[in-house]
């Protein structure tokens, strides 16, 4: 046994030994009263209080046991928890080597290294890079969902400029809003503080935002950003509104359930792993804030999300969650 | 202007050619090593002008290596970039305090990423 085990039965051992000694003591005081009773009573006071010391004996006995295997199950979740998340981080690892071998030979043969090819060749290529860089940006965003049901991920809060956050990702897009033409407009709140959050976690939940609404809406549609500061409940909305796909009214209940994609973007899109909207969900309820959203098939949707200006408490954790990095 | 040469230090084999091919035709010298102990051995002797370094590997992995190579007086200039498929931070800080110049996931990047990064660090033009 341990020496912190034992310190843990000092006090009930102790405890147990002064109620014998003073049950003893309060026997043999009434029994010198040489009264008809006190010998009679003595006996009860002496058997009465040796019950008494004994069951508190067993009790705290008990709780001591009981403690004791709440501690050890926590301890093997502990383990447990840790091991599942070193098979994650290996399991990620033997799986993107050979990943890492199909998008870099695809990339050899397609930049025209090995001889020219025809456009055929150049196509099926292009699709099988594609594909192995879909699958890295799924491996990432497994990792990231592994560490979120885990608790392994750390929060580090440091005081962010919300807005510079934002424009920062959407420069990040510039290319994509180009090419698609989009009609675009922001409005940020001059009067929103410095809030304590951490970069990397605020950051998936900026990028999972913009690139839905970039993803998911038509050529030359709308997207509009805005930052405000609900003074009232002290927090910050922001809302991310597009022109898109929109959901469909009888799939609206599953957007925040992993791995869902709706109907009507399966069709039109390979892109997308399901996770992003999970994601930035379970982000935001590790510190009280919270994700909605509004939307009319064929018309498009609004997402919006609440951050208190309390920001985020710190959080140790042996793990990180991963931006994209290209994250459209 | 002198070819630089590249230490690759990276146990997959389809992964070092993949590299060796793409390092040799952008016009650099190449010199491979499949474990850490002999990637620190060929550094230490033929003194590249960067290396790629992989951290899983066999003998000695790429962690021990770099920190092997710290300690020596020309070793703990060379510029390094860690080359990996571990997204672990523990890894990503004990590369960060040994001075390495960046930290790529591999299946994040491009055959032509990692060149850029390379060429970047050797202050060529991209």
């Amino acid at each position: 046994m341990s020496k912190v085990k034992l310190k843990k039965l000092i006090a009930p051992t102790l405890f147990f030994i002064l109620m014998i000694i003073s049950t003893i003591a309060f026997s043999n005081a009434i029994e010198n009263l040489n009264t008809d009773q006190s010998y009679q009573l003595s006996n009860y006071t002496f058997y009465g209080g040796l019950t008494f010391a004994f069951i508190f004996f067993i009790i705290s006995f008990q709780h001591y046991q009981d403690q004791r295997s709440i501690e050890k199950a926590y301890s093997q979740t502990k383990i447990i928890d840790e091991t599942k998340s070193q098979f994650v981080t290996i399991a990620s690892h033997q799986l993107r080597t050979p990943l890492t071998a199909i998008k870099w030979y695809a990339e050899l043969l397609l930049t025209g290294g090995l001889g020219n090819l025809n456009d055929n060749q150049k196509e099926y290529l292009q699709e099988l890079f594609h594909a192995s860089e879909k699958m890295a940006e799924l491996i990432d965003a497994l990792l990231n969902v592994s560490r979120i049901e885990m608790g392994t991920f750390s929060v580090n809060p440091e005081p962010v400029n919300l807005a510079s956050l934002i424009q920062e990702e959407l420069k990040e897009l510039s290319m994509q809003i180009q090419d698609k033409n989009f009609k675009f407009s922001e409005k940020y709140d001059q009067t929103i503080p410095l809030i304590n959050l951490d970069v990397n976690l605020t950051k998936i939940i900026i990028q999972n935002l913009l690139s839905n609404a970039v993803k998911y809406t038509k050529q030359g549609g709308e997207i509009t950003i805005s930052l405000e500061l609900i003074q009232k409940s002290s927090k910050v909305l922001l809302s991310v509104k597009d022109t898109g796909y929109g959901i469909p009214l009888n799939q609206q209940s599953k957007v925040f359930t992993k791995l869902f994609r709706a109907d009507n973007i399966k069709q039109l899109d390979t892109q997308g792993t399901g996770l992003g909207l999970y994601v930035i969900k379970s982000i935001l309820e590790t510190f009280n804030g919270k994700i909605w959203f509004e939307s009319t098939e064929n018309i498009g949707s609004t997402f919006f999300i609440e951050i208190p200006i309390t920001g985020m408490p710190k959080k140790e954790g042996k793990r990180k969650l991963t931006p994209q990095k290209h994250f459209v | 202007m002198d070819k630089k040469t590249i230490l690759i230090v990276e146990d997959d084999l389809a992964l070092l050619r993949a590299l060796h091919q793409k390092l040799i035709s952008e016009g650099f010298n190449v010199i491979e090593a499949k474990d850490g102990k002999t990637g620190l051995e060929t550094a230490l002797q033929k003194q590249p002008d960067l290396i790629l370094l992989d951290i899983v590997m066999p003998i000695m992995d790429g962690m021990s290596m770099l920190e092997e190579l710290r300690k020596d007086k020309w070793g703990e200039k060379v510029p390094i970039v860690i080359l990996t498929n571990l997204s672990s931070p523990d890894n990503f800080s004990t590369a960060l305090k040994h001075k390495v110049f960046d930290y790529l996931v591999k299946a994040n990047w491009t055959l032509q990423d990692v060149v850029n990064k390379v060429k970047e660090r050797l202050g060529m033009t991209l």
